[in-house]
This record gives structure tokens, sequence and C-alpha cells, in this order.
């Protein structure tokens, strides 16, 4: 009894930092972020935390930001997965052979996802800088000086480039979630479809594709919850700029919080995107667990 | 001991280690504010005692924009160097960074209490909260101890840092300036065109510069600054510089036509074609380039920009090519004719954590920096202005900061920007979100007018 007592002793504390890391840097503050959300507070050490109700959420719900903010995301999202489930299918199904350089292959496309969002949006920036940047160069080079635009500035596009840089970046995630799915497809099962006289489409939309449904799920609910959190590439190539028009929710939570200190207020607009995520996980999860029990 | 029971007590235990390190992490804020709520007199006589011991080691923190490619920068350095050889027990770490990064990492030393004991603030309603919260310390009582060092700064510089309700001078000036059109006197030449005075023949200089396929302005527009910089100068040439304080007293909205009508000015530029065809893209750096290289006439700028023409960065002999001539005015406002945007900028505030030697050494470290003799330095080699009088030599400084400072001398009011006037910041945020929507005609200024007033309504 007495060793027992002891090894328990024993893993609690070998537990214990672990548990202590969790609880001071993510249980407290995300049990802080739900207490300021109802307070108001400049984020200053030793100034007034006042408890105004849910006048942040008004702030939050009255500001235009908010929804052009939200309308980003959910257009980023939407982007996000209609671009880069197809791709990265495309490419999984590329990358499932067994031809010569295909580790090579793997590794190039996925390199992206391990390299920091800071340096890949920096590359971008000197990409697309304006004039002297490589795109504009070929551009100029090919005579195609009128489409030159201002790639990451002009408001009808600059959050489409965003977009597409995000999903350069992201790809690779995708394509090997994809690619796990695909090898856990059973030979016998591609043989049989194969004795049976399917074509390459025909395998590829009732075999393959109904078989990896789960490959698609995780993916889908990885990019929404991806997507919804997204800042770091935002705030590095356009800042959310100009005048919001590449805003998302991470980036007007920051500006709230940390340039016009209104601490308060960006909590709640935390609270919201928790609130958001947890019920768009809930419902992709839900329809995509309803389709494979159809199917 | 059951089963259970070690897992319950085992629970209890970790309950109770999170408990003492919030418990930890609350007690140690409660320290730091009784630090820096501690009483005057007593720092004041701790400094006294500290100075009569032999010099501890000690390390002052000092926080600006002067990275090596400010201006300002290599003189800077130089200065710093050298007050370290003479007081060898002085460790300074600087912590140099761009504009914009600066205002972000003091906004986060500020809130975590941990400013450090030097750093740039620029007059204005965002810097009275500094005051306000006590975070720096008046140096009048410093200035009057040292009438060399009170009477080098240029009249009324001072004054800039005096806060409404706070008795005392808050910050030294280093930083001065004023603004108006920089342009290249080959392409003005080329187009056949001569300085404009008032705003029609700017359009009209605009106009004659675009049929000789020449950009007439370059602007960085895609930081929001530029834009509020160019809606400035076109405030106070239209209302005088005066009419701003009506900002700060809420007596002016935004939407009233006195802010309303510079803001269509600056659409009115755009609609002359003042602009290339991608301004929007273009950042402050491409704004330099593009003047600097001849791509573009004209640049509507500070008088940094100066040191930027004719400085180590630009191409060799481009500074000759430079002139300048003073923001036109509006020939049915006549009277605002000599109101400039300018005045004081960069001042070096001390921290009130600053304690005993430590504090003495980041008084005279200040005193250094903005003396007579680092004036002469700063200008001579950042071809700029300061707001330290300083025995120039010309050679040094080059033809056209003089001509900068013969033109300024024709102005009558000097005022910073108009967002200094705005005091809540999330209106003032979006003055310069706004203000550079406009420029990219992404909302009307009626809309973006209407937008600021909004905003303020929510301030308490």
């Amino acid at each position: 009894m007495d060793r027992l007592k002891s090894r328990h002793l024993q893993i609690a504390m070998f537990l214990l930092p672990a548990l202590l890391f969790y609880a001071v840097l993510l249980v407290y503050p995300v049990l802080r972020t739900f207490f300021l959300s109802l307070h108001e507070w400049n984020g200053f050490a030793g100034s007034k935390v006042e408890y105004v109700a849910f006048d942040n959420f008004k702030l939050v719900f009255e500001d235009e930001i908010f929804w052009k903010s939200l309308k980003n995301v959910m257009v980023v999202m939407l982007l996000s997965i209609a671009i880069q489930i197809p791709a990265g299918l495309f490419l999984a199904l590329l990358l499932n052979g067994k031809w010569k350089g295909i580790r090579f292959f793997k590794a190039a496309f996925f390199m992206p996802v391990i390299m920091s969002a800071t340096s890949i949006s920096l590359l971008w920036k000197f990409i697309l800088y304006p004039g002297d940047g490589l795109v504009d160069g070929l551009l100029m080079k090919m005579g195609l000086e009128d489409s030159i635009r201002a790639w990451l500035a002009d408001p009808s596009i600059n959050l489409y480039t965003v977009i597409l840089i995000c999903c350069w970046q992201g790809l690779g995630v995708v394509m090997i979630i994809f690619l796990s799915g695909l090898v856990s497809i059973p030979d016998a099962i591609k043989e049989a479809a194969l004795i049976d006289g399917a074509n390459r489409r025909q395998r590829l939309w009732f075999v393959t594709l109904p078989l990896i449904r789960e490959a698609v799920a995780i993916n889908v609910i990885l990019l929404v919850i991806g997507t919804l959190k997204i800042f770091d590439n935002i705030y590095v190539l356009t800042d959310g700029g100009p005048n919001h028009a590449t805003d998302v929710l991470g980036t007007f939570l920051y500006k709230e919080a940390f340039r016009n200190n209104r601490f308060g207020m960006a909590s709640a607009i935390a609270v919201v995107m928790f609130l958001l995520g947890f019920v768009l996980t809930l419902v992709a999860n839900r329809a995509m667990r309803r389709e494979s029990l159809d199917g | 001991m059951t089963n259970a029971k070690v897992l319950r007590s085992s629970f209890m235990l970790v309950i109770l280690a999170i408990l003492i390190t919030l418990t930890a992490c609350g007690g140690n804020k409660g320290n730091n504010s009784s630090s820096s709520a501690s009483s005057p007199a007593a720092s004041s006589a701790s400094s006294e005692a500290a100075s009569e011991a032999p010099k501890e080691k000690v390390t002052l923190r000092i926080a600006s924009a002067y990275t090596p490619d400010h201006t300002f920068g290599p003189a800077i350095a130089q200065i710093i160097d050298e007050f370290t050889k003479q007081h060898p027990e002085v460790t300074v770490e600087k912590e140099f960074l761009p504009v914009a990064e600066l205002d972000k990492k003091l906004t986060a030393d500020r809130a975590a209490n941990n400013l450090p004991e030097i750093f740039i603030i620029f007059p204005g309603a965002g810097t009275a909260d500094y005051v306000k919260e006590k975070k720096i310390i008046d140096l009048s009582e410093y200035l009057n101890a040292d009438p060399d060092w009170k009477d080098g700064f240029i009249s009324g510089a001072l004054d800039n840092l005096k806060f409404e309700g706070f008795p005392g001078i808050y910050a030294a000036p280093i930083g001065a300036y004023s603004t108006g059109f920089y342009y290249n006197k080959e392409l003005f030449q080329q187009a056949g065109v001569e300085p404009p005075k008032t705003w029609d023949d700017l359009l009209a200089v605009i106009g004659k510069l675009n049929a000789a396929k020449i950009t007439p302005m370059a602007i960085g527009a895609s930081e929001s600054w530029r834009s509020e910089h160019l809606f400035t100068a076109l405030f106070y040439k239209w209302n005088g510089a005066e009419k701003a304080k009506g900002i700060l007293s809420r007596a002016l909205p935004y939407s009233s036509p006195e802010v309303i009508e510079p803001l269509n000015k600056m659409v009115q530029l755009v609609e002359a074609g003042a602009f290339s065809k991608n301004y929007i893209a273009n950042n402050y750096a491409a704004e330099i380039a593009d003047f600097n290289n001849g791509k573009a006439a004209m640049r509507y700028s500070g008088s940094w920009t100066v040191g930027e023409s004719t400085g180590p960065n630009s191409p060799a002999g481009f500074g000759d090519k430079v002139g300048f001539f003073p923001f036109p005015y509006f020939a049915d406002k006549e009277e605002h004719k000599d109101s400039w945007m300018g005045g004081v900028s960069d001042s070096f505030a001390v921290s009130s954590r600053a304690e005993g030697h430590q504090k003495d050494m980041a008084i005279e470290l200040v005193k250094t920096l903005t003396s007579t003799a680092s004036s002469k330095l700063i200008t001579e080699m950042a071809h700029d202005l300061t707001a330290v009088k300083a025995d120039v030599d010309p050679a040094k400084s080059g033809k056209l900061i003089a001509e900068v400072s013969k033109a300024m001398s024709t102005g009558k009011e000097f005022s910073g920007d108009i967002s200094a006037f705005e005091p809540y910041k999330p209106a003032n945020t979006k003055l310069y979100d706004l203000t550079q929507a406009v420029l990219l005609k992404g909302i009307t200024p009626e809309k973006a007018a209407k937008q600021l007033d909004d905003e303020v309504a929510k301030s308490k």
C-alpha cells in the first residue's frame, strides 16, 4: 500500500510542473479573458478595472469594423476550404504513387508549413514589393505593365492576395492528412474495383473519395479553426489595412487591445471568437459525421 | 490510505501549488506599484546619498527611433559612445526601433511598468497620459539649475512639453521640424514650371507636369501617417493652427466644414493626378526612392527630407537638384498663409523608475544629448533641424537646410500633427485610418467625418 501511495505521489510530482504551466499560461489567461470581457480596463498595470456588464459586447457588435472583420474571416475560411481541399487532394494523389524523388517533393510541399508565418509573409512582401518586386518585375519584362496592381494595398484585391499566400503556406498540412488517408485504403478494395473494370475517374470518385471522408472532415475542421484565428500572416502582410480592408477578428482584437488600449473590448472579441469557433467546429463535426454515417 | 484518497490529496497539492503561483504574481504586482509610488522626497534623498558614495555601476536603457538608418542615428551613436567613455560606470542599452515599432514597444513597456530610463516622447495628448500616470519626471528643477542647458533650446520649444494641470516641463526636446514641398529643380525645368504659391498654382503645376509625362508627387500612401501629415497641413492652411484646439475641446466636431474641406482638398489632389498610378502601394521608403531617383517631381514632407535627399543614402549630387517651397496657401484663406505644420518632435523623457545614481546619470545623458555641442553634431551629420540652438557650419550641413530654415522664418504659427489634438485613443487611431482611406478614395470625406464623430461619441 505504501508503495502504491508513494508511486501516486511520484506521478503527481512529475505531472505538477506541466500542470502548473498549463494552469498559469492557459487556464488562467482564458478565465481572465472571460472576466475582462465584462470589465473596462486600459491595460496599464495599476489602473482601474471597472465592471461594465455587457457594454463591451455592445461596443463590439455596434462596431462596423467587427462586421467587416467577420465578413473577411468568412471569406478567408470559405476560400481556404475551396482552394486547399482540392489542391491538397490533388497533390496527395500525385504523391501517393511509387516513383523516384517522391520523398523530395513531399518535403518540398510541406516546407512552408514548418517555416514561421512572419518569414513567409516577409518573403511574399518582397516578392510583391511595388515596382521592384519579383512579380512586378516579371510582368514588366513580359510587357504586361498594365496588369500590375497594388497587390497588398489595393482594397479591391489585397484580401485575395493574402488568402493565396495563406493557402500556399497551409497546403502542406492538408496534403499530408490526405496522404495518410490514401495510404490507409486497403489494396484489396482498389484491386477489386480494378477487376470490376472501373476506370480511373470512377475509382477516384466511387472508391477513393468515400474512403477518405474522415481525412476531408479533419481537414475542414482544421481549416475552420485555423482561419478563424488567423492573425500573423495578415499582421505582417497588410496590418489589416488599408482602412480595415484586410482586417480579420484577430487583427481587430489586437488593435483594440494594443493600439486603442481597450482590453475589455478586446477580451469581448476573444469571447465572440471562442463561441464562434465552438459552434462552427460543432456544426462541421456533425455535418461530417452524418455524411459518413449516411455513406 | 485508499487510492481515491491519494488521488484527492495529490489533486489538493496541485491546486495549492497553483494558488501559490497566482498569489505570487499578485504580490509581485503590489511590490512594483509601491516602489513606483515612493515619494519624490525619498528618492531625491537617496540620490544625494548615492552621489556622495563611490560611483556605483548603473545601466541606462534608452529607447528611441535612432537606428543607424535614421538621419540622427550616426550622430546619436557617437554622442552616446563619448558619454560612456566619460562615465565608465554607466552601461547604455540602446533599444532603438523604427518609429511605428517604437510606439508599440513603449505601449507594452508602459503596461508592464517596465519603461526604459530614457525614452522618446512626442508633444501632444498622447504624452499627457504619461504625465498623469506619473510615469515620467518633471525636469524643470534640473533645467533651472543649469541655465546653459535651459537657454540652449530654441524659443518656445520647452512650452510644447508642458501639460495642463501638471506644472513642470516633462521632456527635453531634440527634434524640430517644419514641413513643406521639396521639389526636383531639373524636372520642374523640363516641364517649364515654377514653384507654386497658391493651391490653384499647385494644381496648375500638377497639370503641366502630367502633360510633360512627369509624375508630379511621390507619397508613401500605404503608411497612414503620410496622409495624416497631408491632412494636417491642409487643415492649418484652411483654418489656421489655433482651430485645431477645437478638436481637443470638442467644440469642433469632425463633421464641420472646417474638417471636411481639407479632406476634400486631398481628394482634389488625387483627382488632379498628383500621384503615380500605384501610389496606394507605396510605403515611405518607396516615396523617398521615387523622389531621389527622379521618378517624381515633388514630395510634401518634413525637414528630415533634407537628410534623406542630401545624406549618404541618396544618389551622389542629387541634393543640389532639390529645392524647397512652403505648402501652398488658399487664395481665399490668405489669413492662414503662414500657418505651418511643424514644431518640436522627438523629446527625451526620464522615467520615474530611475533612482539614485541611475537617475542622476539619466538626466546627465539627456543633458548631453540635448546640448548645443550635440545639436551642432546632429545638424551637421544629419542635415536636419533640431530643437537646440547650434553654431552650425553651413559647409557641413548643406545649402538645402539653410533654404528650409529661411523659408521657415516666414512662418507665423507652427503646430504639430493634428492627431495630437485627439485625446481619445480609438478616435486617434481612426483619424489615421480614415485620412488614409480618403486619400485612397475608399471613403468620402463626409462619411469619414461621421465615423470619427461616432467614435468620439463612444468616449466617456
